[in-house]
């Protein structure tokens, strides 16, 4: 095994700058009502320092100092250190220095050298390959990937269109009622758009967070070619992750891309905003929402972008009969759903646990709704309500919207 | 890992189950540091006790061995506890981090040592109480029983002392295994409300010891309600003479609650964050005022701000303090920090005139070294002083490095090492006791005073287990 850490060189300025101060922790803040940094941590599945932000960077010094041999034991325990994280981003929200720091970066660079020394977990080689020759994580055969799309829908995959409608292989192959829901919403509200079909490939996200890049990449270049094939303006996306993945890792690794990017919130919350949005019906519930990591925290990250926050709610608050509650955690302090960075797939039990107890925390509000706006959320959080037996009622921000349209 | 650590993890992992037990090498790193510019030291073995009951257990095993144990808060120490960590065994103490009881009928709060100042602070709040001194700089992360082994100072320390005056009980486990509470707590059955009345004060000897006598598992501490209005003052002085006037004038008038002198260096840092009244300032001093009400909060600020004007000081905008104060915690605190350049601390307490004679022993310092500054990119700047118990200034500098220059860490310890040599040889007082600090003062102790602190040492650790070399008592 060839020991090289040739993506975490690149962030040797960021691991320098870290003042081991330990705000990335745990932190109580009365100000915002800060009352917990990294979800990990809170649910217990953080053992040790190790594991927490301070702790991966003084790591990740160590190994560029050469002081920390790498061998089958400790390569293994590097990597459950590494992967107990669902790349949240909350430690760069509550680190003092965040301006100097991209603690994601430092990690995710740290699992990509690991990946390639082949330290990667079982669970995450598997959907690597998989998604080599089949384009999804899921392990599903590709030819399965439109079976979500009803045929009244009447959409031809591929046409010459304005728009592109990105599915996304967690709302094409399990979450297909997002499918559903964005794609009748596009219709009722005359929307010029295609798909991609077939020709839609896994964005690379779940790859990019676990540290393959090789096949992330691969991915990413064919999505990109065919988009620009149909000529579309811009793409929208009803998954956080996929549309975080063409804005922060395609921009990084393929330049500026030729065509706009919408997540769904932004782009219907606009429309509403235009007048262009009738709607007929109302909805009598008292609902709560979660914000998704992918368009909260990591937006604000770059800082090109602003964090899409309001816009979600917007819809929400633009639903006839709709009461809305705030959790304690929102906005740029939510509680991560515990679905991302790998970590369903590496550590299932654990990632459960963090969506617990974001169900926990929405039951408080006493709604008896959750909405958000990512079919992986969803996913993990609708498994945590089965878990809980739960009486709260998951659904997509596009799914509430298409009832009253 | 050794024969010998082996035994001691397996031994551990009876007693805490093996989830809380590490001797894994990248765990072992991600312990090996404080904040203070010295060297890593890896420990063998870490381990996470959650009760009273496993930290006096995790003693008693190490006495079988004489092995060397080392309790630890956040880990932000400034001055090198981490020397003492080599082959010990490092407790984690962030586990115990429960508010056991905040009881508002006797005015008194009692936590568990792991807990963070800042978690103390937000649930006091919620109640509208707080602890008179609220906690280090650091508050955020640092745990209640780091900053009582380092009589720690910052917010309320002008009016309220060090953290350590807070308390009125602590729970300690000795270095032998044995529990023991001090103050009231001493008899069973009394309440832990007082500190003094039960024969000598023990509770002193294990504040401010960097944790050499004991590891303190709870601290019971006074509260007070949390003030409703409160006054920024905010002067600029034409120079450091006048600056230390008006400091003795406003803090012996003993009403404000923080109070604050900064040299030119922070006003510009600050000026060009955005506080744009302390721009091109030379001198500054801020005062914060908390009183029950708008009245009596009115009334004092009016007396404070004539204290303050007999000297000849000028108003300015107190933009910064409001920031600053604490519902801010610390959060001011990195962004000083120039392009995201790592710090180096020094703290000397001093009475207040004698900072005039500190201000040139940082000023010989830093000429020492221009060179070997300008050299290695260090940036080093006399920053501030706060006052503290009414009648003294804690000094404040620090050092900018980047630390991925070579060479340049090693020019900071130098340098940061020097600095407090010269300081405590001028009678400058510290508290933060890691190797670096804690040894100095030690060998500047008078002889009866060493040796009568190494024979209670020697009582209390008998095998000299708990942080060997600490306070060289061991
Ligand atoms: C941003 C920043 C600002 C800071 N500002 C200040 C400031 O204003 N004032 C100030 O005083 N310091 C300040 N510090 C330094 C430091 O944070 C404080 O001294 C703090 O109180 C240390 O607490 P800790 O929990 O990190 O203790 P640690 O560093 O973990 O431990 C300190 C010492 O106490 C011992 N110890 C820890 N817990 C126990 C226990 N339960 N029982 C017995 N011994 C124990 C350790 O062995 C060690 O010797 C600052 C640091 C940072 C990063
Ligand atoms: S909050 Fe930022 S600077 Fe502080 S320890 Fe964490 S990563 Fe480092
Ligand atoms: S990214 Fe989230 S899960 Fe990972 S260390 Fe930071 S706060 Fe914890």
């Amino acid at each position: 095994m060839e020991v090289k850490w040739k993506n975490l060189e690149k962030y040797k300025t960021d691991i320098y700058r870290c003042i081991r101060c330990g705000y990335c922790r745990d932190q109580f803040r009365f100000r915002d009502n800060v009352t917990s940094v990294c979800p990990l941590r809170v649910t217990g599945a953080h053992t040790f320092e190790s594991f927490e932000a301070r702790g991966k960077i003084e790591i990740a010094s160590a190994v560029l100092e050469g002081i920390l041999p790498i061998n089958e034991d400790t390569g293994k325990r590097l990597a459950e250190i590494f992967y107990m994280c669902s790349t949240c981003r909350n430690c760069w929200d509550k680190c003092y220095v965040k301006d100097h720091i991209d603690h994601v970066g430092v990690f995710e660079a740290f699992r990509a050298d690991l990946f390639s020394m082949g330290f990667g977990l079982p669970q995450h080689k598997k959907f690597a390959e998989w998604t080599k020759q089949n384009h999804n994580p899921y392990l599903e055969p590709h030819e399965k990937r439109l079976d979500w799309l009803p045929k009244e829908f009447n959409i031809k995959p591929m046409e010459s269109a304005e728009i592109v409608y990105f599915v996304g292989c967690t709302s094409s192959y399990r979450q297909k009622n997002i499918a559903r829901a964005t794609v009748s919403i596009l219709k009722k509200l005359g929307v010029n758009f295609t798909i991609l079909g077939l020709e839609e490939w896994c964005c690379g996200s779940p790859l990019f967070r676990v540290g393959a890049r090789e096949v992330a990449e691969e991915q990413g270049r064919h999505n990109i070619e065919v988009i620009e094939k149909i000529g579309a303006k811009s793409v929208i996306f009803s998954c956080a992750g996929c549309y975080r993945t063409f804005r922060t890792d395609y921009q990084e690794i393929f330049g500026n891309l030729k065509f706009n990017l919408l997540h769904i919130t932004e782009f219907l919350s606009q429309l509403i905003k235009e007048g262009k949005v009738k709607i007929t019906k109302e909805l009598k519930m008292k609902v709560t929402y979660h914000d998704p990591c992918h368009i909260v925290r990591h937006l604000a990250h770059l800082g090109r972008k602003a964090p899409l926050i309001e816009q979600p709610r917007e819809i929400l608050k633009s639903i006839p009969g709709v009461e809305f509650v705030e959790m304690e955690r929102n906005k740029l302090n939510a509680f991560c759903c515990g679905a991302g960075g790998g970590l369903r797939a590496g550590f299932t039990e654990q990632s459960l646990e963090l969506a617990s107890e974001r169900i926990r925390e929405a039951e408080k509000t006493g709604c008896e709704t959750l909405v958000s706006s990512c079919p992986f959320c969803y996913r993990n959080l609708t498994d945590a309500i089965k878990k809980l037996n739960s009486k709260m009622a998951m659904y997509d921000v596009t799914e509430l919207l298409d009832m009253v349209l | 890992m050794s024969q010998e650590a082996g035994e001691i993890v397996k031994k551990l992992t009876s007693i805490l189950g093996e989830k809380y037990v590490t001797a894994s090498l990248p765990d072992l790193i991600a312990y090996s540091c404080d904040i203070s510019p010295e060297p890593r030291v890896l420990p063998d073995v870490v381990v996470r006790p959650k009760t009273t009951e496993e930290v006096a257990e995790i003693l008693k095993e190490a006495n079988k061995t004489k092995k060397p144990v080392v309790p630890r808060g956040a880990g932000t120490c400034p001055a090198g506890f981490i020397k003492y960590q080599k082959n010990a065994i490092v407790v984690d103490m962030t586990r115990m981090d429960e508010i056991i009881d905040i009881n508002e009928k006797e005015m008194t709060v009692t936590v568990e040592c792991g807990v963070t100042w800042g978690k103390l602070y937000y649930e006091l709040r919620k109640k509208g109480w707080r602890v008179g001194s609220y906690g280090p700089g650091s508050a955020l992360s640092a745990t209640v029983g780091g900053a009582l082994s380092h009589h720690s100072l910052a917010y309320g320390c002008a009016k309220y002392g060090s953290v350590s005056e807070n308390v009125t009980s602590l729970e300690v486990v000795l270095p032998t295994g044995a529990i023991i509470n001090t103050g009231s707590g001493a008899y069973p059955h009394a309440k832990k409300a007082q500190r003094y009345g039960i024969g000598p004060d023990l509770t002193g000897l294990f504040l401010g010891e960097g944790g050499a006598f004991g590891i303190k598992t709870k601290a019971t501490m006074m509260i007070h309600p949390f003030p409703e209005a409160v006054r920024f003052l905010c002067y600029e002085a034409e120079n450091l003479k006048q600056l230390l006037d008006a400091t003795y004038e406003v803090s012996k008038t003993r009403i404000p609650s923080d109070i604050l002198g900064f040299n030119p260096w922070l006003n510009n840092a600050l000026g060009e964050a955005g506080f744009k009244s302390l721009l091109g300032k030379d001198y500054t001093l801020h005062v914060v005022i908390e009183a029950p009400n708008d009245k009596v909060a009115d009334a004092q600020a009016e007396y404070v701000d004539n204290a303050a004007k007999k000297t000849g000081v000028k108003e300015v905008g107190a933009e910064w303090l409001k920031f600053f104060y604490y519902p801010r915690f610390a959060e001011w605190w990195p962004r000083t920090s120039p392009k995201g350049k790592r710090w180096y601390a020094w703290c000397n307490k001093i009475p207040i005139y004698d900072y005039l004679r500190t201000h040139e022993l940082i000023e010989e310092l830093f000429n020492k070294y221009k060179d070997e500054c300008e050299k290695y990119q260090l940036e080093p700047y006399d920053v501030m002083y706060f006052v503290v118990d009414w009648n003294t200034v804690d000094a404040l500098l620090l050092v900018y490095a980047w630390d991925d220059v070579p060479g340049a860490r090693e020019v900071v310890r130098k340098m940061w090492r020097e600095g407090f040599e010269r300081f405590v040889a001028e009678g400058g007082i510290h508290y933060w006791l890691g190797s670096a600090v804690g040894e100095l003062v030690a060998r500047n102790w008078a002889s009866e005073y060493r040796e009568t602190l190494r024979a209670i040492k020697k009582v209390l650790d008998p095998n000299g287990i708990l942080i060997p070399g600490m306070l060289l008592l061991t």
